[in-house]
């Protein structure tokens, strides 16, 4: 690939592995992912109790023989999905200790989860957004919104104030099919607003992953030393020994991702808590094998 | 409170101590990093729970710190309380300077000496001391003998020290041991001091101090506890010669000169039976009877011995009485130099005075006396001023100065100068021709300064109205009556006041003595010196303040004239002789001493204890006057105590603020991935 975000060496870790989604889309094309229409397709899926209505070829006669009761075989359609990857651009995902920062991150992370979606022809948009939706990319299986996306990608210029909540709401109503909605973001916003958006989502039936992007300095909190802490959303600066204050930081922490891990969990959403220190491919790898062994119980 | 050590330095080093942690910290609160934050609403939340806390708990740890800093440095100025606490507080260190009275007088005692009751006493003070006090042991006598010096406390060196305490032939010099007392108290490093003098408190030295004695007593008693105990042995019976010294006579060979002892009963019982002999050269005399003599009374006995041999004769009278309890001033020396042969340099100023005998006549006359050929062991050269050969006065013992006009620096008043510092007689005569303006800018100026005072002017009787008045009828001056002790003076004061009188001065130079010049004889009826004396370096120099001719006086016709010549001789020849290096001093014989009462009351307002010598509880006494306690070692163990509660502080808030939970927390961070993914 010649795009930036597209590298290659994460996508050749990460290709091998498929996208799997934990429920079934509607879609008009056949693929890998099982369709919630029962009945369409050959393959088997679970019984059913006959009830009037139902067609009779369905009936397995030799359950009946068993059993002499009458149940139905049920059949899961595959079908392809859209996923919504939506990307945090505000200030705040501009913060770096490393040598990326969460935004370089989250771009190297939707690039890559997109190629992917495509490779496997399913369609992918992306949307970035700070306190607004500032650019959307239209869902498409070709192969050339990858280069859209690494595009648009490229222009990103951080702004102050992120509102996922609002962004959350809106792609709620725009997305009209039930389908994939990806996350990126640090969540530094106003948390409760948040799960209403998540709540949102998963009302209208899509299937929502949040990735948590953090910086390890944020995570750990190692500084020493007197510091003077200059906010990336124009919300003031502090003084103060990090030292002294990293246990209480870190139950703040842990609280803050807590209570975003415990809506996630009542929404029956993904949560995915990123460190950018850990590599990308073994960030995203990680999330497609526990979605391959969810499928397989 | 009182300080061992300087308040000003240790104070400052304390402050400076003090202030480098609060240094530190506002340094360490200057330089802060900046970064970038992101999560700022979590750090502000974090702050709201700990700020106060850090706050706090910053400001404890660096007062805990300051104040370590602050208690050493306290410690270190060896803060003292007032009051007794040892054993709660502190320690009390009790730091003693002990003096012993060392004069030969503490030698008195037929069974045990003053100076062996001394010991006793000391011994008692020295059982008040503990272990590691700093004890200072000291003989005073003339000068200061140390035996200890701020050394800790151990009984036996101590007493192994105090053995070799000893009498020394020296008077007790009150004023200077106040002065090294007060040095060594200086030294001493103790929470408590004391200053321990024990004397047989003579009268002499006790009864009426000199200021300088009293000040240094009170300067002494301020800073530390004075004690002042009196020693005393049965009677004290004592017969000494207080004097014993060349009286008159020649000293050359051949000469008769007289020695005078002077012997005086200190006791108080009347002496008799009592003789003196003089030995010379180890060559013993007859002895004399001394007759019986009174308490207080003196008796003087004379001696002529016989100094036929040139050199250096040593003089000893010795009492033959043996039988008093001070044998130390029973006898006393006299030394003094033998010439074979006197030359004497006269020079004439005025050689020329028309048909009256020249100065250099009369004096030649009167300095060689009645000595012939080649037995006279007087050598007399007479020299005109011009011809003098300045560079040749060291052949000569004396040099006589007659009527000379004026002196040039180079050529001759600094060889003069030179002549008298190596131990040459310089005798100056007056006269007409004197310029004295050159004599006091030559002989009286910063380079050499020889004259015993400033030549004022020439007086002539009957230009003084005032004196013209006093005298009335008279037409010259006469001699007044001498009232120095000076050899020279003696002769004119030996002379009948008949014939004394008969010595007319009708012209004389007026002068202003110096300080440290000696008025020998002076002209009656008139206030200035006619034979001054002044002393420089070895050497000697008279001043006639008359002629050595007829002109302004009848002296040298006169019969002292002759006398005073040849005592001159003797005296410049021999200016130390009938004084003796270590003969005693006279004052040190009387062994009165004065009453604990008297001492107590000399010695009131300087807050000195007295410890009569018949008190038994010496020990007791001292150490109920002790107060005072030491506490820096309590200082120090504070600190310590501080220091290491800081520290434990230190740990447990860094431990809290780093490491516990930290791994909980981090584990539970993991978690949130792994669940959320299980759960997907």
């Amino acid at each position: 690939m010649q795009e930036k975000y597209l590298d290659t060496d994460t996508l050749d870790s990460i290709g091998p592995l498929d996208v799997v989604t934990r429920q079934v889309v509607e879609g008009i094309r056949i693929g890998m992912h099982r369709s919630p229409v029962r009945g369409i397709s050959t393959e088997f899926s679970a019984y059913r109790q006959y009830v009037p209505g139902d067609e009779i070829r369905h009936i397995d006669w030799k359950l009946y023989a068993r059993t002499q009761k009458y149940f139905v075989k049920l059949f899961d359609a595959e079908t392809n999905f859209i996923a919504n990857l939506l990307m945090d651009t505000s200030s705040s995902m501009n913060f770096s200790s490393g040598n990326i920062s969460k935004l370089e991150y989250a771009k190297y992370m939707v690039a890559s989860l997109a190629y992917l979606i495509v490779d496997q022809r399913d369609s992918v948009g992306v949307g970035m957004f700070d306190d607004a939706l500032r650019s959307y990319i239209e869902p498409k299986s070709t192969p050339g919104i990858l280069a859209d996306i690494s595009r648009e990608m490229e222009k990103v210029e951080p702004k102050p104030r992120t509102n996922v909540a609002e962004i959350m709401h809106e792609f709620a109503g725009r997305m009209k099919r039930r389908g994939m909605v990806m996350v990126f973001s640090d969540l530094l916003d106003n948390t409760d607003e948040f799960i209403k958006g998540i709540n949102h989502l998963r009302f209208r039936g899509h299937n929502v992953t949040v990735f948590h992007i953090l910086d390890p300095q944020e995570i750990e909190f190692p500084l020493n030393g007197v510091w003077r802490f200059e906010g990336l959303e124009n919300d003031g600066e502090l003084v103060t020994q990090p030292a002294r204050v990293r246990q209480a930081y870190l139950r703040e922490l842990e609280e803050f991702i807590g209570k975003v891990r415990g809506a996630c969990i009542k929404s029956e959403a993904d949560y995915v808590l990123v460190n950018t220190a850990e590599p990308i491919e073994s960030v995203v790898s990680s999330y497609l094998l526990q979605r391959m062994a969810a499928r397989m119980r | 409170m009182s300080f061992l050590n300087s308040p000003a330095l240790w104070g400052i080093l304390g402050a400076i101590g003090v202030a480098v942690p609060i240094i530190i910290h506002l340094l360490h609160q200057r330089h802060r990093r900046r970064t970038d934050w992101a999560a700022m609403e979590l750090l502000r939340r974090a702050l709201v729970v700990r700020s106060g806390q850090v706050k706090l708990e910053d400001l404890l740890l660096l007062f805990l710190r300051c104040l370590v800093l602050a208690l050493v440095a306290f410690a270190l100025l060896r803060p003292t309380l007032d009051d007794q606490a040892e054993g709660f507080l502190g320690e009390q260190r009790v730091g003693m300077v002990i003096a012993i009275d060392a004069s030969f007088s503490m030698g008195h005692g037929k069974n045990d000496t003053r100076m062996e009751e001394a010991k006793l006493r000391v011994g008692d003070i020295l059982d008040t001391a503990k272990d590691g006090d700093p004890i200072t042991i000291v003989l005073m006598g003339e000068q200061t003998r140390t035996l200890l010096r701020g050394a800790n406390f151990d009984l036996d060196s101590c007493k192994e020290e105090l053995m070799k305490a000893e009498v020394f032939p020296e008077r007790f010099n009150l004023e200077r041991a106040t002065v090294e007392l007060s040095d060594l108290v200086d030294e001493l490093k103790a929470s408590v001091k004391e200053c321990y003098i024990v004397t047989d408190a003579q009268a002499t030295d006790w009864a009426n101090f000199s200021e300088e004695a009293a000040g240094g007593l009170e300067n002494l008693s301020q800073k530390a506890k004075l004690f002042i105990i009196p020693v005393e042995t049965e009677g004290r019976e004592n017969l000494a010669i207080t004097d014993f010294s060349y009286s008159s006579g020649s000293l050359g060979p051949g000469g008769l000169s007289r020695f005078t002892a002077e012997v005086r009963n200190f006791g108080l019982q009347t002496h008799e039976g009592g003789s003196i002999a003089l030995s010379v050269n180890d060559r013993n005399g007859t002895p004399k009877s001394l007759g019986p003599i009174k308490p207080g009374e003196s008796r003087l006995v004379d001696f002529y011995p016989d100094l036929d041999q040139s050199g250096d004769a040593n003089l000893t009278a010795r009492l033959g009485r043996q039988d008093d309890s001070l044998l130390i001033d029973n006898q006393r020396k006299a030394s003094v130099r033998i010439k074979d042969r006197i030359r004497i340099l006269c020079v004439d100023g005025e050689p020329f005075s028309g048909d009256a005998p020249s100065e250099t006549f009369w004096l030649k006359k009167a300095l060689e006396l009645n000595q012939f050929g080649d037995d006279a062991f007087i050598e007399v050269k007479v020299s005109d001023w011009e011809e003098l050969d300045a560079s040749s006065l060291e052949e000569y013992d004396l040099v006589f100065l007659a009527n000379v006009e004026e002196f040039d620096l180079d050529s001759a008043a600094r060889p003069l100068d030179s002549f008298v510092r190596k131990g040459g007689g310089l005798v100056v005569f007056g006269g007409d021709r004197l310029n004295l303006k050159k004599y006091n800018q030559v002989l009286h100026g910063s380079e050499v300064n020889l004259l015993p005072g400033e030549l004022v002017d020439f007086v002539a009787f009957g230009e003084n109205s005032e004196a013209q008045e006093e005298s009335g009828e008279e037409t010259s001056w006469s001699l007044a009556e001498p009232t120095s002790s000076h050899v020279l003076a003696g002769l004119a004061s030996s002379l009948p006041q008949d014939a004394r009188d008969t010595l007319r001065f009708g012209k004389t130079v007026q002068v202003r003595p110096d300080a440290n010049s000696t008025v020998i004889l002076s002209l009656a009826g008139i206030d200035t010196p006619l034979v001054l004396e002044k002393q420089v370096e070895l050497g000697s120099v008279l001043f006639f303040a008359t002629t050595a001719d007829r002109d302004w006086s009848n002296l040298v016709v006169h019969p002292l004239f002759p006398m005073l010549m040849q005592q001159t001789i003797t005296h410049l020849t021999n200016p130390s002789s009938g004084t003796v290096e270590g003969n005693l001093s006279p004052s040190e014989s009387n062994l009165e001493p004065i009453s604990a009462e008297s001492l107590e009351e000399a010695v009131a307002s300087m807050d000195a204890i007295v410890i009569p010598p018949e008190t038994s509880n010496l020990t007791g006494i001292v150490k109920d006057t002790r107060k005072g306690t030491e506490i820096s070692r309590t200082l120090l163990i504070l600190a310590l105590l501080i220091f290491i509660l800081q520290g434990f502080l230190a740990m447990t808030f860094t431990k809290r603020m780093t490491a516990t939970g930290d791994s909980d927390l981090q584990q539970s961070l993991r978690k949130h991935t792994v669940v959320a993914a299980r759960r997907t």
